[in-house]
């Protein structure tokens, strides 16, 4: 009973020794993307605008600081240092999408004027960053006398919203 | 099998590398945009200074108008009829302190002629508009006669027109 024991179990230590080995390296891979971000740099400013009484019309300003003023025979003067928006993006190389909200600028005293962003439908992120120019479109004036009140507007005056730009990343 | 699956493995990794991003997440970003805005200064006549009629006396005289339109000769000279001061409405930014200037005109007479009468201008240099953007203006203004006019009508339009010039 006792030998018998005992070859059993030597037995099964001999048919389960290895009498030949194999192995492969295992393969493992996973896609990182960078978290993305988008601070603004520089604010939109229109600079000085002086208009005409009665008069409703637009005031565009490109994304090279470089601004339109309605006609000059009328009256309008566009002046001072107007500058295009500019945001800093961070994240991983590559090309992404773009959208824009409109905003409002308000002089915090209840007037107001709407201004429309434009600005470029993708931006291209090079070694992490990548800069982005905003334009807009300011409507000045509702066509009445006297109906469009001087004074300085911005969006963030009391009533007034400001313009988002969205990165998708 | 084992061959099978592991080129399976490396398509997908040529896949993953070829510059299709995963959208992930959106990222915004605030922007604040400002303006000054002026309203432009417009002025315009509301009323023609008049002297109405002036009966020259002896010699060298004037006439005055006020700003009610009282017309107040010197001398000997004479005058008839309704006077007026000349009136402007200014329209621009709200509660603006404005700064008014003039310069004075000449009067000629309609038939022609060298004859000039000299109208100098007075008036406010400084005024404020209203909660509107609208300031007005009422001009006072002296004509000055040698006494030798020849009788005619005269005015700056024949002549020269006196201005009014708004500033802030």
């Amino acid at each position: 009973m006792k030998k018998s024991l005992i070859l059993s179990i030597f037995g099964i230590l001999l048919f389960n020794t290895p009498v030949n080995s194999a192995s492969t390296d295992g393969i493992a891979s996973a896609v990182i993307v960078e978290q993305g971000a988008i601070e603004a740099d520089i604010d939109m400013d229109f600079g000085v605008i002086i208009k005409p009484n009665g008069i409703k019309d637009d005031v565009i300003l490109n994304t090279s600081n470089l601004i339109t003023c309605p006609n000059s025979y009328d009256g309008w003067t566009c002046s001072g240092s107007p500058k295009s928006g500019k945001f800093i993006a961070y994240g991983g190389n590559g090309t992404y999408d773009v959208s824009y909200t409109n905003a409002t600028l308000s002089d915090g005293l209840g007037n107001t004027m709407p201004l429309t962003i434009n600005g470029p439908a993708t931006i291209t992120i090079t070694n992490g960053t990548g800069e982005l120019y905003v334009g807009g479109t300011l409507t000045v004036g509702t066509g009445n006398a006297n109906s469009q009140q001087a004074g300085n507007y911005s969006t963030s005056n009391s009533g007034g919203t400001p313009y988002t730009v969205t990165i998708n990343f | 099998m084992n061959k099978t699956l592991k080129l399976s493995m490396i398509a997908l990794l040529a896949v993953l590398s070829t510059g299709v991003k995963a959208q992930t997440a959106s990222e915004t970003a605030n922007g604040t945009a400002r303006v000054s805005l002026r309203k432009a200064l417009a002025i315009e006549e509301k009323t023609e200074m008049d002297f109405a009629t002036v009966t020259l006396g002896t010699g060298a005289g004037t006439v005055s108008v006020a700003e009610n339109g009282n017309l107040t000769p010197s001398g000997d000279y004479t005058t008839a009829g309704t006077g007026k001061a000349g009136e402007f409405t200014i329209t621009g930014p709200a509660n603006q302190a404005l700064n008014i200037a003039y310069t004075n005109g000449v009067l000629k007479s309609s038939a022609g002629g060298a004859t000039e009468i000299p109208v100098t201008i007075t008036g406010t240099e400084s005024l404020t508009s209203s909660d509107t953007g609208i300031a007005d203006l009422t001009i006072t203004g002296e004509l000055s006669f040698e006494g030798n006019e020849a009788d005619g009508d005269y005015s700056t339009e024949n002549g020269t027109p006196y201005t009014v010039t708004v500033s802030y």
